[in-house]
């Protein structure tokens, strides 16, 4: 049982229809599974009528910070935000660094629930005990970035952690995320669009309480090591040099990223070279910054010293920014991909649900399924980046043909009809970010996870690592962790990574300190230690990893309650598996056949039924959930 | 005693400092209650370091980690951002 170590104490839901706001005790929630995203999805699972869809008041949006935040737990810093998905009706998630967690243990609650609609816009104000419904009126319309400003500047407090929605928010559009920090974004699933249909621009948060440890020296001790190991870590340099674009060359060159709407999988590489990883960090990189108690410090802010975006836009860009606007998009210049993120920061716009519908729109442009005459007069090609500015702001604003694309690719395509679903490439109704022809184990990953199509909930990375076949045994019970090209072994290695991820997110752990970044790194075991020191319940790694079962199968019944599941929603995209790969690594494809096995494989592992994919009654029971509502 | 010199321009504004320091004075992790205080600008990527020389609000003073042998916040910082001055006697 839970000894109340390591929590902030109380979970908080606040309908703002009613402006009522009420506490509950954590330890309940945090016995079953643990905090962060297991927090969450039992609260969503409770609270969410059949009958709701994302935008209906009734649909609650659930912010956790996991067990280990807000101590010296390295990279415990992460929120995990939890609702119904915009594209599917189903389960949705995602998750963000940065410090708003912390802040909301010290002021005493680990998880925040938000449900009902205001009659005007709001934001959500929590001082330590003292919490409240503010007007927003005076930051309605405004950028994440400039109504976070303000919200310091009016309430005069250093200390206030915030996060925010920007105009895509606030009008509702699938590509809608939360900016938390100003530089970190939670994205995926539309959940910007949820807090806007709540009339909810933004909650802010202080607090000047403490947590506790059950073993204050052990643990500190225990970070201490783990502290050392990422720091030294060859991962940890390259990531405080370049962040993760430091991945862009290599993946380009092994034909493995999404090019000109998935048409290709390798930019050409003198166009590659362009937004190579030394240019990066000699013309744009200024300083390296960490999120709360991370020794790692990924996190690069970048200036645009010179030409037509010359500005300071800020911190943060990934290699999925590289790939969204580069490869995708066919921008060739870092200053046109640091513009475009910046500006979806400011927008409060996912970047990869954006740039997905964009690079179906240019396709069918391309291909003259789509004209002038549909794209309010703009000609749509590739690597056109000052029309691809345009079209985010006409996303965010739904203005013209923003309005369209607001929807995503999928329900654009359904409403223009004239066979543009073919080039709608999504997952489960949301766009598919990444390539997955190469990397059998990755593409499972992506293809199953639950919020759907995402490479943060179970897919592998070891693929494109050199991992031998007894550590490879070791880690994961299989030996071919590190071999993209076979299906073998592959099920049990995403069934593996998404039990971790699960655990992780309920941890509040950035995956960046675990195995998933290097066979070397944190494992589960790590985190049985520290849990066991933070906490003082003895779970061992394999009663964690059960945990993070648990919540995964939690997130597969959520989808089943609302919004179905079939088998065949989980294969890849069609393209991914007619159109071979191209480039230097040609010829690679996703076979319908071997998929399948493997699917089989997948469901066994889990116990899930072969013909329908759902868990079995037996398999609920094995694991305590089946008290769980449907 | 000893002093801290602190050096905002390598800082990566973590914040490990401010647990470490919580930790020492009060065996539980409390930001609030530290001898340094790291305030970020996130608009302009600067950093401000605040050292508490003595007990202001919730802040202890520090005590140059009194019973370790080197203060933590230092030993801690994964960027170097602060290190020891020694007064001259």
């Amino acid at each position: 049982m839970s000894t109340g170590y390591a929590l902030g104490g109380r979970i908080l839901t606040v309908d703002l229809s009613t402006g009522s706001v009420t506490y509950e005790p954590t330890q309940p929630y945090s016995d079953r599974l643990l905090g962060g995203l297991g927090i969450n999805v039992l609260k969503i699972l409770e609270m969410t009528p059949v009958t709701a869809g994302p935008f209906d008041e009734h649909n609650p949006i659930a912010f956790g910070a996991g067990t280990l935040v807000g101590t010296l737990a390295p990279t415990a810093c992460r929120v995990v935000i939890n609702s119904k998905n915009f594209f599917s009706n189903g389960f949705g998630s995602a998750s963000a660094g940065g410090f708003f967690t912390a802040a909301l243990k010290y002021a005493g609650f680990d998880n925040l629930v938000v449900t009902g609609k205001a009659a005007r816009p709001v934001y959500l104000l929590i001082q330590d005990d003292r919490v409240s419904i503010e007007d927003a009126g005076f930051l309605w319309g405004r950028s994440t970035w400039d109504a976070e400003k303000r919200i310091r500047e009016k309430l005069n407090d250093p200390h206030l952690e915030i996060l925010s929605i920007g105009p895509a928010g606030e009008n509702q559009v699938g590509a809608a995320n939360i900016v938390v920090s100003r530089s970190r974004s939670a994205s995926r699933c539309g959940l910007g669009a949820v807090m806007g249909s709540k009339n909810l621009k933004a909650i802010a948060v202080s607090g000047s309480g403490g947590i506790r440890v059950a073993d204050p020296e052990g643990f500190v001790e225990a970070c201490r090591e783990m502290s050392r190991r990422i720091v030294k870590a060859d991962t940890t340099v390259s990531l405080r040099k370049y962040g993760t674009p430091t991945s862009f060359a290599r993946w380009n060159e092994q034909s493995a990223l999404p090019t000109l709407n998935f048409q290709k999988t390798q930019m050409d590489l003198d166009k590659a070279a362009g937004l190579g990883k030394d240019i990066l960090k000699d013309e744009f990189i200024r300083r390296a910054f960490g999120c709360f108690a991370c020794p790692l410090h990924c996190s690069q802010f970048l200036e645009i010293r010179q030409g037509p975006y010359a500005g300071m836009p800020g911190e943060k860009i990934e290699c999925q920014n590289l790939w969204d606007f580069g490869t995708k998009l066919g921008f060739d210049n870092l200053a046109a991909v640091i513009k475009a993120s910046a500006l979806c920061f400011e927008l409060g716009l996912d970047i990869n649900n954006a740039s997905g519908a964009i690079s179906w729109a240019i396709e069918c442009f391309q291909r003259g399924i789509l004209t002038e005459a549909d794209t309010d007069g703009l000609v749509l090609k590739w690597g056109d980046s000052d029309t691809v500015l345009t079209l985010l702001k006409k996303m965010a604003f739904q203005t013209g043909f923003g309005a369209l694309l607001a929807k995503g690719s999928r329900e654009a395509a359904r409403i223009i009809g004239r066979n543009a679903e073919e080039y709608a490439i999504h997952v489960r109704g949301q766009e598919l970010a990444e390539e997955l022809r190469a990397f059998k184990g990755w593409a499972l990953g992506i293809t199953v996870a639950e919020r759907g199509g995402a490479h943060t909930s179970g897919a592998p990375l070891t693929e494109r690592m050199t991992i031998d076949a007894d550590l490879s045994c070791e880690l994961f019970g299989i030996p071919t962790a590190s071999q993209p090209d076979t299906y073998a072994g592959k099920a049990q290695l995403v069934v593996y990574y998404q039990q971790f991820h699960a655990l992780l997110e309920a941890l509040g752990v950035c995956f960046f300190s675990s195995n998933w970044m290097g066979p070397h790194m944190a494992r589960p075991e790590d985190y049985a230690v520290l849990h066991r020191l933070a906490t003082g319940r003895s779970l061992d790694a394999p009663a964690l990893m059960e945990i993070g079962e648990k919540i995964h199968v939690l997130c597969k019944l959520y989808n089943l309650k609302h919004a179905g599941g079939r088998r065949e929603d989980d294969f890849p995209p069609e393209r991914l598996m007619n159109e071979p790969s191209t480039g230097t690594e040609p010829g690679k494809k996703l076979d319908r056949e071997d998929w399948s096995r493997m699917l089989d494989e997948y469901y066994n592992l889990h116990g899930w039924d072969l013909k329908t994919g759902h868990p079995t009654r037996e398999r609920l029971v094995e694991l305590g959930l089946d008290d769980v509502v449907l | 005693m000893t002093r801290i010199i602190a050096r905002p321009d390598k800082c990566g504004a973590c914040r490990t400092c401010e647990l470490v320091c919580s930790h020492h004075h009060l065996r539980l992790f409390r930001p609030a209650a530290a001898s340094i205080e790291i305030l970020k600008d996130e608009a302009a990527g600067e950093v401000r370091i605040q050292l508490f020389e003595t007990d202001q609000l919730l802040h202890r003073g520090c005590d140059g980690c009194s019973g370790e042998a080197q203060p933590l916040c230092v030993t801690w910082c994964p960027r170097g951002a602060l290190q020891i001055k020694k007064d001259k006697p």
